[in-house]
């Protein structure tokens, strides 16, 4: 089997029957769409955790079209479900706001991310700790993302990373391949994000920075001899 | 106009990396994002690139190479031949060097035989500067044997010659083609030295005198660029051209030979009896506001600290020379050339250093400053049409034969190219200039300079101030010097490099001498 660069959130979601999303007044959501994947993110996760939650929404609502607030909140946290890394600051901003103020359903905000009702507010408490933070965590390291992978397989390298460097405590890593090839990586728990590191220069002023030993949520990225792929794993808090 | 000429390469025509949108909101979701009607410049420099490249001229090679990893290589036939393909953007030169002359305002030779499409070339540069067609044929001024300096720059009026008391009295009807953006002069090496000497004024300072009457040439832009067309540039033509005219070009750039295998192209052209300059789509124009922006975009690209070092180690390869004098400052291979003595023989006498390693003995000139400046210039336009931040090696490796080439002088006595697989190189002056380039970084890197550069921390200090400097301090400082050199001293071997260095410890002796002087003379 050949594994493929991937997301371990995503890896557990079975198939779904995702409702036809009705016509929403005021806003084109074939352009929302063009706009998700124009930013990174997988057109089928956001079609299917926006209708999934539009359509709750208007189960449980009276009025004809949904606030556009709702359509709003619901819109980029779906988005960045689906892989938006740009985006999380104001998702994670309107589901805040949200469940203060109880304009949206508690359990339409957790299908927007594939979640149970009941896991939402732990989900915000482990999000203001780190971009990794999820409730279900367990124990033991988890590998949250594998990333990269041969060319030749649809993936973007055409030799293996040799060796991982952290820029940030949040994700942001500079991988060097084995042919001297500089990549950096972005990550939070939906989403990744490769980009070469343009040029040398890039390169020597981006300074490492190792992340405080003390994280809850500490990451790693390991990469191997035998594999074009490089696994950004969570540790076990310290 | 035929559909076939408006075709321009869709936006983005480079993708950098993974673009971070920090700020995004879920508004933006909903927007149309990025407007299309204003292209940034950077990126219609690209599209008029591509435009030239893939419409206007048949020109399949892409000798300039850019790549992300090791290029894929393969070896062709008995005589050390490779074809690379590279992994990144790669360009043509012979019409990329043209469009970043034009973009940056510099000057451009482009030399090779008879109907290569130098000409056309140029001409299509005058077009994307906005001149029409016509007018830019109109303007290109022919070289020839009888070119007179009044042909060149125009006449005074024979009415004001008979009535004007004075030499202000005498207006003078000055040529067109002397304001336009884009100058081009077709075979400059058949115009006589005289009237050469009058384009040598225009080229070096920008103004064209006549009977005591002067006008700019610059256009409404500010920004011109000049394009000089030769058969050869090794000498050739109906004269010689003055040095000082051929130091002003700022590239020299080879116009490649036609491709067989686009043969059809060719017939499909004679029996339209089309022209590319005639069907420059209007969308690639640059307006003289467009011209200015982006002149001053690219002289805005940063060069780093780790390209400068790199540089300054380049250039410092080449003026020293052992023998050239007695005097140390004087051992430089201008002093032998002056004094008319042969810079490849003087070099061969010194057995002091490893020819081999001596970056400096496979030339007998050293560098201008203003062949420096061109080649910084050149570098932040690759980099600006590259869409980098930053000036990197890439892109100085990727301009530096091009702009060294005819001032940078092979030395043929050197054994390199005398024997061996790299004696193609003293006929092939850009594959050279490259691998010297090359050399240089290696023997940069070997030497460990990007860590550790004791004359650079010396004059970094220096250029702190002197202000509150203390007489200790002060004389701690000229023990460093003296320290520093006596390092070098010790070496037995003497290079370029250490030239430079000592010419420059020299100096800072002298100031923090001074210094020293002068605190000792204060009344107290």
């Amino acid at each position: 089997m050949i594994r493929r660069a991937g997301l371990a959130v995503n890896d557990t979601l079975g198939p779904a029957v995702v409702p036809p999303l009705a016509a929403l007044d005021g806003f084109d959501t074939r352009l929302a769409t063009d706009n998700v994947v124009s930013w990174g993110g997988d057109p089928d996760l956001y079609s299917r955790f926006f209708a999934t939650s539009i359509a709750l929404d208007r189960s449980r609502s009276t009025t004809e079209q949904p606030l556009p607030h709702t359509v709003l909140t619901l819109a980029a946290l779906a988005a960045w479900r689906s892989g938006v890394l740009d985006l999380r600051q104001d998702a994670l901003g309107r589901l805040t706001e949200s469940l203060e103020s109880g304009s949206v359903a508690d359990a339409v905000l957790a299908s927007a991310l594939g979640l149970q009702a009941g896991e939402l507010a732990d989900f915000v408490r482990c999000q203001a700790e780190s971009p990794f933070g999820w409730p279900a965590r367990g124990s033991g390291e988890v590998v949250v993302a594998r990333v990269g992978g041969f060319r030749g397989l649809g993936g973007p390298w055409t030799a293996p990373p040799a060796s991982a460097e952290p820029m940030s405590s949040d994700g942001d890593y500079l991988i060097t391949l084995a042919d001297g090839g500089v990549w950096r990586l972005e990550a939070d728990i939906f989403g990744t994000r490769l980009s070469r590191a343009e040029t040398s220069t890039d390169r020597e002023t981006a300074r490492p920075v190792v992340p405080p030993a003390s994280g809850a949520w500490p990451t790693r990225l390991a990469v191997f001899d035998t594999s074009y792929l490089a696994w950004l794993v969570l540790g076990q808090a310290a | 106009m035929p559909n076939r000429w408006n075709k321009i390469s869709a936006s983005p025509t480079r993708t950098g990396a993974g673009v971070s949108l920090p700020g995004l909101t879920a508004e933006d979701l909903f927007r149309q994002q990025a407007p299309q009607s204003s292209v940034a410049l950077d990126e219609k420099l690209r599209q008029v690139y591509y435009w030239l490249v893939n419409t206007a001229v048949i020109s399949p090679f892409y000798d300039i190479e850019f790549s992300f990893d090791a290029p894929l290589s393969f070896p062709l036939g008995d005589a050390g031949a490779e074809l690379h393909l590279p992994t990144d953007q790669s360009y043509s030169s012979n019409v990329l060097l043209p469009l970043l002359t034009f973009a940056l305002g510099g000057k451009c030779l482009l030399v090779g035989g008879p109907g290569r499409g130098k000409t056309t070339l140029a001409v299509l540069m005058g077009v994307i500067a906005g001149s029409t067609p016509q007018d830019v044929r109109r303007s290109v001024q022919q070289g020839q044997p009888q070119l007179t300096v009044s042909d060149l720059v125009g006449m005074p009026l024979p009415r004001d010659l008979v009535n004007a008391a004075s030499l202000p009295e005498i207006e003078i009807a000055w040529r067109g083609w002397l304001t336009r953006p884009v100058k081009i002069i077709d075979e400059y090496n058949r115009i006589p030295t005289k009237t050469q000497s009058a384009l040598l004024t225009m080229v070096a300072e920008g103004y064209v005198e006549s009977y005591d009457q002067m006008l700019s040439t610059a256009p409404e832009s500010g920004v011109e660029s000049w394009f000089f067309t030769a058969n050869d540039d090794a000498g050739g033509g109906t004269f010689p051209v003055i040095q000082a005219l051929k130091d002003r070009v700022d590239v020299t750039v080879a116009a490649l030979g036609f491709n067989s295998r686009f043969f059809d192209e060719l017939v499909t052209r004679v029996e339209a009896g089309e022209k590319p300059e005639e069907n420059v789509p209007s969308e690639l124009v640059f307006a003289p506001a467009e011209q200015q922006a982006l002149a001053a975009a690219i002289r805005a690209v940063p060069v780093p600290q780790t390209v400068r070092r790199q540089l300054e180690f380049f250039a410092s390869q080449f003026e020293f020379v052992q023998h050239g004098g007695r005097r140390f400052e004087y051992r430089t291979k201008d002093t032998v050339m002056t004094g008319g003595g042969q810079v490849g023989e003087v070099i061969d006498s010194n057995t002091g250093a490893d020819l081999q390693v001596d970056i400096g003995a496979q030339t007998t000139n050293s560098l201008s400053a203003r062949a420096l400046q061109s080649l910084i210039t050149y570098a932040k336009a690759m980099a600006y049409f590259r869409g980098v931040p930053a000036v990197g090696l890439d892109d100085v490796a990727a301009v530096l034969p091009f702009s060294l080439r005819g001032k940078l002088l092979p030395n043929e006595l050197h054994p390199r190219f005398e024997t061996g697989a790299d004696r193609e190189l003293a006929t092939d002056q850009v594959s050279w200039l490259a691998d010297l380039f090359e050399q240089s970084c290696r023997q940069f890197a070997s030497l460990g300079l990007a860590k550790t550069d004791p004359v650079g921390d010396l004059l970094a200090t220096f250029a702190q101030g002197l202000d509150g400097v203390s007489q200790v301090e002060g004389s701690r400082r000229l023990t460093a010097i003296e320290s520093q050199i006596q390092v070098i001293s010790r070496q037995k071997k003497l290079y370029g490099r250490h030239f430079d260095d000592l010419v420059a410890l020299k100096y800072l002796h002298q100031r923090y001498t001074n210094y020293l002087r002068w605190l000792e003379s204060r009344p107290r």
